[in-house]
């Protein structure tokens, strides 16, 4: 079986999975993002409950070599509580709707976590010693009497187990009139996307009054009570290279050229069976549901989700797509993904799975890709999976 | 001949099934259904307002306490920012952490 990015003898495997097991999932637990940092050695989550929880690639064991390293919990913390604008009679969900982290500067990490209302700017560092020999206190922080003491001397640095903290540097509060839903800094430093509900805005740092709308004409004839709902773009991102953006609306996904912004130069269809199911996907709220989208490290292949736990990747070069299913039952070590097919015709197939059987509660809206290695993260409600591309 | 159609633009197939069901919808003022469940997240009975005006009218009274039943505001009472059921934060850690 062929799978995407890489070449035709390509495969995913299972590499790890987070969470709890049980049925009764809390709606804290419901993982609301996931992101890898800069170079991919950190990856983190936040949740419906207002937490974030970090983990970190650990080294490939000497031992065995031909496995990839795993990751780790790392450090977590309590980013948001929910609160109350009583203004506006409305309550203010703790779900993190967004992490984004900083380039690394120094031996500290730094990222981004946002609600609905306010961004925060958290840092993350490491202590792993601690100064011991204090003259005017002793090893248990009891404070000695000054006047019995007859000789001093240097404190030194002795080494301590491991601890990361997180301290909140800024709180941007009151920043949106609007629910944030989408901060995204392009890599050229000079640009970036604010998203909100209704429209993208392309801005350059130094122009402010200006920005570049992309929106794509609606076709008179496809009108209808749903166009404008499922024509809402739930995500946008940038391109590594800096030179595409990717739009996710209800049933695709579109590549645009930044250099055109009057029709998406890629259209990539995710579930176009369910176009013909919107009147019931209204009634169960699922039309609503805002699917992220993301690119491979080399701006190849793009990936996003689905219902019944699939998601799906697409070559841009060969054009080839793929869906793929995060389930516990093929949570094997290095198991390798049997691609998955949604039967749309009258005959089902042996091993499709027909629309009307598909779990609508399970939803793939978070998906991130490695930066630089074929290692993705699938959040299915509230367990994280973790796939690596098959090593030989 | 309707299944040609229903083939041809499926998504006008489900506006149709839509609106036999629910004959009123679209035609709301407010804007769109799609607007108006975005900015009602969240939203809980509360009039800052009536309360200001409220506590300065009995400035050295006690404002009327909502009855056992907090979740019930009806009468003269006016809903107090204690009334609100306060949401608490999780303080249990991720169980992606465990």
């Amino acid at each position: 079986s062929t799978g995407v990015a890489g070449g035709n003898d390509f495969q995913w495997c299972f590499s790890q999975v987070k969470g709890a097991i049980d049925e009764d999932v809390a709606e804290a637990d419901i993982i609301s993002t996931v992101e890898f940092n800069y170079s991919g050695e950190l990856l983190a989550t936040g949740d419906k409950g207002g937490r974030v929880v970090i983990f970190q690639h650990e080294q490939e064991s000497k031992n065995r070599p031909h496995l990839r390293g795993e990751y780790n919990v790392y450090s977590t913390f309590q980013s948001h509580e929910p609160e109350f604008d009583y203004l506006k009679s409305l309550e203010i969900e703790e779900k993190i709707n967004k992490i984004r982290w900083l380039p690394q500067q120094n031996a500290a990490h730094f990222l981004l976590s946002t609600n609905d209302k306010t961004i925060k700017l958290w840092k993350i560092s490491e202590r792993d010693k601690r100064a011991e020999g204090y003259n005017l206190k002793d090893e248990d922080g009891r404070l000695r009497d000054p006047f019995r003491i007859t000789s001093l001397r240097v404190p030194v640095l002795m080494p301590m187990d491991l601890m990361v903290e997180a301290s909140p540097r800024r709180i941007f509060a009151n920043a949106h009139t609007y629910h944030i839903n989408s901060i995204s800094v392009n890599s050229d430093h000079e640009t970036y996307l604010s998203a909100d509900d209704l429209r993208i805005n392309l801005w350059h740092l130094e122009i402010t009054d200006r920005s570049f709308i992309f929106e794509e004409p609606e076709d008179p004839s496809s009108r209808s009570f749903f166009s404008e709902i499922i024509s809402s773009i739930s995500d946008v991102k940038f391109s590594h290279s800096g030179r595409y953006m990717m739009t996710r609306d209800y049933l695709s996904v579109k590549v645009w050229d930044l250099n055109m912004e009057n029709r998406p130069v890629e259209t990539y269809q995710v579930h176009e069976y369910l176009r013909s199911k919107l009147c019931s996907l209204y009634e169960n709220d699922c039309i609503f549901d805002k699917f992220e989208c993301c690119w491979n490290g080399s701006d190849s292949a793009i990936m996003t989700g689905s219902y019944n736990n699939f998601f799906r990747m697409f070559d841009r070069n060969t054009r080839r797509d793929i869906t793929l299913e995060a389930s516990r039952e093929s949570s094997k070590p290095r198991a390798t993904l049997k691609p998955r097919k949604v039967s749309t015709g009258g005959k089902r197939k042996k091993d499709e799975i027909s629309v009307d059987s598909l779990d609508f509660n399970k939803k793939i809206l978070h998906t991130a890709w490695h930066p630089k290695d074929n290692v993705i993260a699938v959040a299915a409600t509230n367990n994280l999976y973790i796939f690596q591309d098959k090593i030989n | 001949q309707d299944s040609q159609e229903k083939n041809a633009n499926p998504v006008k197939a489900e506006e149709a099934k839509l609106k036999a069901k629910y004959p009123g919808l679209g035609q709301k003022p407010g804007g769109s259904d799609f607007l108006m469940k975005r900015l009602q997240k969240g939203q809980k009975y509360f009039d800052s307002g009536d309360y200001n005006m409220a506590k300065a009218k009995m400035k050295n009274k006690q404002l009327p306490v909502a009855g056992p039943d907090k979740n019930l505001v009806t009468g003269d009472h006016i809903p107090t920012p204690q009334d609100l059921p306060q949401r608490k934060s999780s303080l249990v850690t991720s169980k992606l952490a465990g």
